[in-house]
């Protein structure tokens, strides 16, 4: 049964807050996990794993950033799927050409190449935005995003603020390496400075792409920048497969793609000071979509022999390379050497089989490899209880402030009001002790290096 | 004795599915709209809190300015068309048995597909409407995008699916006027004015008042166009007052305030059409 995305917390949750049990698993987005554990609603999978029974499959071939997705309080309850970050796109051949390089350092000052900061991120999308240079006889378009309120458009906001909040440090602690709350007394750092500045930030990036973009769900955008009339856009992995199908895309061979671009300054809210400084921060945004057993399915081993089957290596591979499922790159074997300092066991020839081009394969998965691996400090997942009300109260505010009805601090302010007031509800300690779980509290700051 | 033993049998069916199913519902969510409850924890009492949040509550105060509009824009829309289609089809012309088939059409169709239908059609750069603007040398015009024209996207399709039923129910109506009364004004001079100001209306008013209220009551009700075309969106431009109410009883679970929120439905409902009613009864008095 495939239900909307919007829809999808509410289907689960009434199952199983009603007992109805019509359900024996799930495919839900990883944002519920909180709900789900703190009620008992899934199994942990641990005693299976091993189980001669069933199919093969290894967690630890998720990389370790993933793998975190699917754990909680020490016990596996996800066999391997799909590993969901943002990354940006951009076109190989615009970027390239001599033409668009001579004119972008004239007014920028700086070579043309794939955004590597915010600031080129805002210079490069004004840039090509609002100007022909595909040919078709319209204006073409800098950046698109898909920013339609009640859909996936909070994700996009999340990716581009990262760098601005997230301090890299040695531990996870009140100030250091956290986005969403302060662990330590649960109140909501969504409307910090930095906060604020990256919304401001982030609407002045959505002004360089197609007004039409706030009515946008996911796949109006991917079609726009598959089409070729946006010169960037950033998004989960679907791009780098959907470029590869000619009935979908014209941008085959012209793809190019990056972690998400640092920012050259972040707030520290220990010090209440910017600190001028590049800061790479990796996301694990997106759903990475992966199957859950429901405590009250009375086929438990069945279901989990199907999930266990869809993770046995040789057909997860083959799917992550077939593309257009929707299950992007994250296991250790996805990724060829040449992508990932030779650390990678994967073999870009399967991706080549399944219709790939090489550059844009390569780079897709540079991107990936990068952000997983190569990054100052990690964005935190916000997946507590009440995670999806916290997301949509967001999602609503941000929209507000994208139409221009309430200004940045307005609506980042009544997020965190609605932020406290959830928390307050379902109850501040059981959060607390929750949040503290899920961003590792007061242990080391994840350094994710591949076994 | 015997007879009245089989009256109330015969009663208790369809009493008892009365009671479970509207008259315990009722009571069980007037009960829920004092407690604060989310499923997974036991209900705890609030008393009026529920209440107090609906009246401070900005978002509440929002959807109820969303949906007043849409009311007002979508009732009295495809009421006018709908009569002037009526006037028009209420006479005899070659094909009319097809050409009332193909009026009412859109009224069979799902909301929810009509609204993916609207997606299509509304799409800013690539729909259909917007190469037909571009056609006549006009510019890009925002339909889903921006909060000002959002909401009239949703009003356009909502008309274009409704207009057939004040449609259908005028020409009935016209259909069943007696016709002496009209030959009689014509015998005495009347214009065509006079005629359809003090003739045609005031023999038409329990139709365009039974017309009025159906489609007002469900106008007020509106959910799936606005769920479907917009989200809600942009922001809350387009969130409607069922789709709020759905969003906190089915979303969030907030099962409490969701009650206390659809309390407001049959309240504001009896008081329209109440007022509505008596004005009209007031002016087919002066009539």
């Amino acid at each position: 049964m495939e239900i909307p995305f919007d829809q999808l917390p509410t289907k689960i949750k009434t199952d199983l807050i009603t007992r109805a049990g019509r359900f024996d698993g799930f495919v839900p987005c990883a944002t519920l996990y909180g709900d789900l554990v703190a009620n008992n609603w899934i199994v942990p999978v641990d005693p299976w794993i091993r189980d001669p029974r069933f199919p093969r499959w290894d967690p630890n071939d998720m990389g370790p950033p993933i793998r975190q997705l699917y754990r909680w309080g020490g016990r596996q309850y996800g066999a391997n799927y799909d590993a969901d970050a943002w990354v940006l796109y951009g076109r190989r051949d615009l970027l390239n050409d001599p033409k668009e390089k001579a004119a972008c350092q004239a007014k920028y000052g700086y070579a043309l190449r794939l955004p590597r900061t915010i600031k080129e991120l805002l210079d490069v999308s004004e840039f090509f935005n609002n100007r022909d240079w595909n040919g078709d006889g319209r204006p073409d378009f800098g950046i698109v995003l898909p920013l339609k309120v009640n859909a996936q458009g909070f994700f996009f906001y999340l990716a581009f603020a990262a760098p601005y909040v997230v301090v890299p440090g040695p531990t996870v602690d009140e100030y250091r390496n956290v986005f969403f709350f302060n662990p330590r007394t649960m109140e909501p750092i969504i409307n910090s400075p930095g906060h604020v500045k990256a919304l401001e930030d982030y609407i002045r990036l959505t002004k360089n792409g197609p007004r039409a973009q706030l009515g946008w769900d996911l796949v109006e955008s991917w079609d726009v920048f598959l089409k070729g009339n946006a010169a960037l856009t950033y998004s989960p992995g679907d791009i780098g497969s959907l470029a590869k199908n000619p009935d979908r895309s014209r941008i085959k061979g012209k793809l190019t793609a990056g972690p998400m671009p640092a920012s050259t300054e972040y707030y520290d809210r220990r010090t209440g000071r910017w600190v001028q400084k590049l800061n790479r921060v990796g996301n694990l945004l997106g759903c990475s979509w992966h199957g859950l057993i429901s405590s009250l399915s009375r086929n438990k081993e069945t279901i989990y022999h199907l999930f266990a089957y869809m993770a046995e290596r040789p057909r997860l591979f083959q799917i992550t390379t077939f593309g257009w499922g929707g299950v992007d790159p994250g296991k250790i074997y996805d990724f060829p050497p040449e992508v990932s300092n030779g650390q990678g066991t994967g073999s870009i020839q399967a991706y080549l089989q399944q219709g790939f081009d090489r550059e844009d394969a390569l780079d897709w998965l540079r991107a990936y490899w990068q952000n997983y691996y190569e990054m100052d400090a990690w964005q935190e997942y916000l997946r507590i209880p009440g995670a999806p009300e916290m997301i949509n109260s967001l999602d609503l505010h941000l929209s507000q402030a994208l139409v221009g009805r309430e200004t940045p601090k307005q609506a980042l302010d009544a997020v965190a009001r609605e932020w406290t007031e959830i928390v307050n509800k379902l109850g501040r300690e059981k959060l607390r002790r929750a949040y503290q779980e899920s961003i590792g509290y007061g242990r080391p700051a994840p350094r994710y290096r591949p076994r | 004795m015997r007879g009245e033993g089989i009256k109330w049998a015969l009663l208790l069916p369809a009493v008892g599915w009365i009671l479970t199913f509207t008259v315990y519902p009722l009571l069980f969510s007037l009960l829920l709209s004092f407690r604060n409850w989310n499923l997974t924890s036991p209900p705890t009492w609030t008393g009026f809190a529920n209440y107090v949040r609906v009246v401070q509550d900005p978002r509440m105060h929002n959807a109820l300015r969303v949906t007043g509009l849409f009311v007002g824009a979508t009732v009295s829309a495809e009421l006018l068309l709908g009569f002037v289609l009526a006037l028009l089809f209420h006479r005899p012309m070659w094909g009319i048995r097809a050409l009332r088939a193909v009026v009412v059409a859109p009224l069979f169709t799902s909301p929810i597909a009509l609204a993916f239908l609207g997606m299509m059609l509304f799409h800013e750069e690539d729909g259909p409407i917007a190469h037909l603007v571009r056609a006549v040398g006009f510019g890009k015009v925002h339909w889903l995008s921006d909060p000002a024209t959002a909401l009239g996207s949703v009003v356009l399709l909502d008309i274009w699916q409704w207009t057939p039923f004040a449609f259908l129910v005028f020409l009935a109506g016209l259909q069943g006027l007696p016709t002496e009364p009209l030959e009689a004004a014509i015998v005495d001079g009347a214009g065509r004015w006079a005629l359809f100001r003090h003739v045609l209306l005031p023999l038409l008013a329990p139709v365009i008042v039974t017309a009025l209220l159906f489609k007002l009551i469900y106008s007020v009700k509106v959910f799936d166009l606005a769920f479907g075309l917009t989200g809600g969106g942009p922001g809350i431009s387009t969130e409607v007052l069922a789709l709020y109410i759905h969003r906190q009883g089915l979303e969030f679970f907030n099962l409490g305030y969701a009650s206390s929120l659809s309390y407001i439905f049959p309240v504001l409902v009896s008081l329209t059409c109440m007022g509505l009613v008596l004005r009209v009864r007031h002016l087919y008095e002066r009539l």
